[in-house]
């Protein structure tokens, strides 16, 4: 209301200059979870009670490679929500990729490259129907991947008998998960080009443009010739696989899997993806902004275990964390002039 | 109650309102007629807003000598505050007045006050029913029922209804200040005449009425009299008798429209026929053909329900083609789906811009973009800078009020979204650029820049097919009208015979054509 609308005719620069103090508050909404991440390490490295086991090249080394499995399944969580659909079911794909691939070496016997690609095939398979039926059937994403989730607890439940799976796996997929190459665990070698394809195609490319359009009005969307039902069904689609390569590489990791170990997963990934949410691009799901989120989540829960906490401490972080990050993440909408769409 | 002629319903007298560094009023004053309807006009930003919700208590005025006066009643404009405003008999009826869609009638009447209970504490129904059916006689309603919803009232109705809610408790009709701030704006236009009527029937009893608008017929045909503000300072205030519509548009933005308004040039008949549909049918639409040159700016005017957004969407890959031919620029235009009609060479600019056209969070760069990402991937990656730079000069050319390109979208004005949207279409450079209301809710000022930019565009050979329910506009705009009605093109219009109500009365005409075969003369 305060504001002329129009610029008289004269004037033809409306480049305004942004005041500092705007300016210096925007880098602040850019990093700032960067520099607490900065932060919550150091204080781990630094009090007495933690910096010890903190600091050991064992502990650095576990840092980097616990969070890999979690880096996947916050990736598959947040390409979805790149596309504004909220998918739920990613730690039961990710599980059931988990015990499709352990279960085809340790029950079957099957060679591990192809229990190996049974795994992702599951992910991928599963995407690929709850991105049809939210895309092209319209049922709610939230609904379709509750059903998901619901339905693979049981059927996992049912396939493991409650049991761990173990055993039968090759020495070499166990070693991937354990080994480290000048210092840096294996996985991290197969996460690092996943992620920067992911951030390149959302930072550089038009499909990443499009995303971001049909997040914020699929409806408009549609109308600068983007088909935003595909993008949907690809967004899912993606998103399964890469669970379903999470759950592989969680075998690999754990060395074991059962059917409460993938959906473990859920509320870390969702917790590091609204947080990611509140960085980098302060109200949209990013790749960078989502792998600061985990590590954020990750090294504190392990510094607080090391401090003495107890297992139900990652819980109650997780849940304070998804708290925070939704009122930034909502703050921050706000003051950009909001009326966006809310990230879920 | 006879109320003497000279007497003031409202005064208002120098008011300022200064924001930080901006100052949203300077020094106004004015005074309206007790039971007169009284027009505010001005473009975005000159201070409409503001002043209505100094009135209400809202928003403090600066300390000063500023006062209201209601009805001879004086109150400093300081110390006004809602109660105060209330019981002075000022009432307000806001732009987006709080209705709510999936609540009754009778609810919807009495959120804001005390719901009638029974002696246990909890509602009573048949009171609270018995109450509203009493208020919906009082004002007229009578067509509603307390236990209707009011997502299935018409939107007209919805504010009628707003009205009633702010009036109720007020003892009688014949006195007291009303003020709307832009009730009308949403409002399809015979819904906003049927609002005006019903306004204009507690004016007659001697309500004083103020209301916000951007709609100039209202003003010039609604209205007794109104007061112009740009950029915070009182114009005029004067009688709507004798007042025409240069006059006021003179008024609202400070110079003349004529000097936007396109010289008509005759298309020359040689001009290629960039858009040629023959024989459309669809479940709306009845052997549907026409053509728009290169250079020619073709209007489809018709009322709502006619069809002429359906048309258009049509066109633009909304499916629904049952059979025809629809080509562009010679060849047969694939016209499946939004993408498959951009690749045949259309832009389109909807009619609902916040829901079709804008990415509301994003910045006005990605607004500008959206259309043409292509042009800007190259060497597999999109070249920001030269985004930004481009966008920056739309931005100018345009006289898109922003920060800069990077501001989100929402934070402009509803008429610096609408220019950003045709910059949109117009940076794609389609063979036909098709708009659906392209001025709907914008003001006067953005309104003539966008008639520049589609002149503009005309000028430079590009086919524009434009359809709006302001005639006015088509008038202004249009080398040719296509009257539609009922899903049929019933007659054309060609130069001189673009008038007003020639378009009126045709676009209106009850009976179904009785021509069988749709003239389409060609020029």
């Amino acid at each position: 209301m305060a504001t002329t609308e129009r610029v008289p005719p004269a004037t033809t620069s409306v480049q305004l200059p942004v005041e500092s103090g705007r300016r210096s508050s925007a880098v602040i909404e850019k990093y700032g979870l960067l520099g607490l991440l900065v932060v919550v390490f150091g204080f781990f490295a630094l009090n007495p009670n933690s910096s010890a086991i903190f600091l050991s090249p064992a502990n650095l080394t576990a840092l980097v490679r616990n969070p890999m499995v979690l880096i996947l399944v916050a990736v598959a969580v947040m390409v979805p929500l790149m596309v504004g659909s909220f998918d739920l079911s990613t730690g039961a794909v990710t599980g059931a990729a988990s015990i499709v691939a352990a279960g085809a070496m340790s029950s079957f016997q099957i060679p591990a490259v192809l229990a190996i690609f049974f795994g992702i095939a599951t992910g991928f398979l599963i995407g690929f129907v709850q991105g049809m039926l939210v895309s092209k059937f319209h049922l709610s994403a939230i609904i379709v991947s509750l059903a998901t989730l619901t339905l693979l607890s049981g059927v996992t439940a049912w396939s493991t008998g409650g049991m761990v799976i173990a055993t039968g796996f090759p020495a070499w997929f166990l070693d991937f998960g354990a080994s480290t190459l000048f210092g840096i665990p294996l996985p991290a070698f197969l996460v690092a080009p996943i992620i920067l394809l992911l951030w390149y195609v959302q930072e550089f490319t038009p499909i990443g443009r499009k995303a971001n359009a049909i997040r914020s009005n699929a409806k408009a969307a549609q109308l600068v010739g983007i088909r935003t039902d595909l993008g949907v069904w690809a967004a899912f689609t993606l998103g399964g696989t890469i669970a379903g390569i999470a759950g592989v590489m969680l075998v690999s990791v754990a060395g074991s899997t059962s059917a409460t170990s993938g959906p473990s997963y859920l509320f870390p990934a969702i917790a590091a993806v609204f947080l990611g949410a509140t960085v980098i691009k302060p109200g949209v799901p990013n790749t960078l902004g989502t792998i600061i989120g985990v590590f954020f989540v990750a090294i504190s829960v392990s510094g607080l275990t090391l401090l003495g906490a107890s297992s139900w401490v990652s819980d109650v972080f997780n849940g304070a964390v998804l708290f925070a990050a939704a009122g930034l993440s909502t703050y921050f909408a706000r003051k950009r002039g909001g009326g966006g769409p809310a990230l879920i | 109650m006879p109320v003497p002629d000279d007497a003031f319903g409202l005064e208002v007298h120098s008011i300022s309102k200064t924001y930080g560094a901006t100052r949203a009023l300077r020094d106004v004053s004015f005074n309206v007629h007790r039971g007169s309807l009284h027009a505010l006009v001005g473009e975005n930003g000159s201070g409409k807003s503001t002043l209505v919700k100094i009135l209400a208590g809202v928003v403090k005025s600066d300390e000063g000598p500023g006062s209201i006066v209601v009805e001879g009643v004086d109150t400093p404009a300081n110390g006004l505050t809602p109660d105060l405003a209330r019981s002075r008999n000022l009432h307000f009826v806001h732009q987006d007045p709080g209705m709510f869609s999936d609540m009754t009638v009778a609810d919807n009447l009495f959120l804001s006050s005390v719901f009638p209970t029974t002696r246990l504490g909890h509602i009573s129904r048949r009171r609270q029913n018995r109450a509203a059916a009493d208020v919906l006689e009082r004002f007229n309603l009578t067509t509603m029922r307390p236990t209707d919803l009011l997502g299935g009232l018409s939107s007209g109705r919805r504010t009628m209804l707003a009205i009633a809610r702010a009036l109720k408790d007020q003892a009688d009709l014949e006195h007291g200040v009303l003020v709307l701030d832009e009730p009308t704006a949403a409002l399809p236009e015979r819904e906003a005449r049927l609002l005006l009527s019903h306004l204009r029937t507690f004016a007659e009893q001697g309500q004083t009425i103020l209301y916000v608008t951007h709609r100039l017929d209202e003003v010039l045909n609604g209205a007794d009299s109104f007061t112009a503000f740009r950029d915070g300072k009182h114009v005029t205030t004067a009688t709507t008798r004798g007042l025409s519509k240069s006059e006021l548009i003179t008024h609202i933005i400070g110079r003349a429209l004529t000097d936007i308004s396109r010289d008509r040039a005759p298309i020359a008949g040689a001009a290629p026929r960039v858009l040629e549909v023959e024989e459309l049918h669809t479940d709306r639409h009845y052997g549907i053909s026409f053509s728009v040159r290169s250079g020619e700016v073709v209007g489809i005017a018709g009322i709502l329900g006619s069809g002429r957004t359906s048309l258009l969407r049509t066109l633009f890959g909304g499916g629904g083609v049952l059979s025809g031919r629809v080509r562009v620029g010679g060849r047969p235009a694939d016209i499946a789906t939004p993408a498959a009609a951009m690749s045949s060479g259309f832009g389109y600019v909807p009619e609902d811009r916040g829901g079709d056209a804008v990415f509301p969070d994003m910045t006005v760069r990605f607004n500008l973009t959206a259309a043409t990402l292509k042009d800007f991937f190259r060497g597999l990656s999109l070249r920001r800078s030269e985004e930004v730079s481009e966008s920056v000069r739309i931005i100018d050319a345009f006289r898109i009020k922003t920060q800069s390109s990077e501001q989100a979208i929402s934070s402009l004005s509803g008429g610096n979204q609408q220019k950003v949207i045709i910059g949109r279409w117009l940076r794609s450079a389609p063979k036909v650029l098709i708009l659906d209301e392209p001025t709907q809710g914008v003001d006067v000022g953005a309104r003539a820049d966008i008639y520049e930019l589609v002149g503009g565009a005309a000028t430079k050979g590009m086919a524009i097919l434009v359809a709006s329910s302001d005639f006015e506009e088509l008038e202004l705009l249009c080398d040719r009208v296509l009257i539609l009605r009922q899903g049929q093109l019933v007659k054309t219009l060609v130069g001189d015979q673009i008038s007003v109500p020639r378009m009126t009365e045709l676009a209106h005409a009850s009976r179904p054509s009785s021509v069988v075969t749709p003239t389409t003369t060609e020029v």
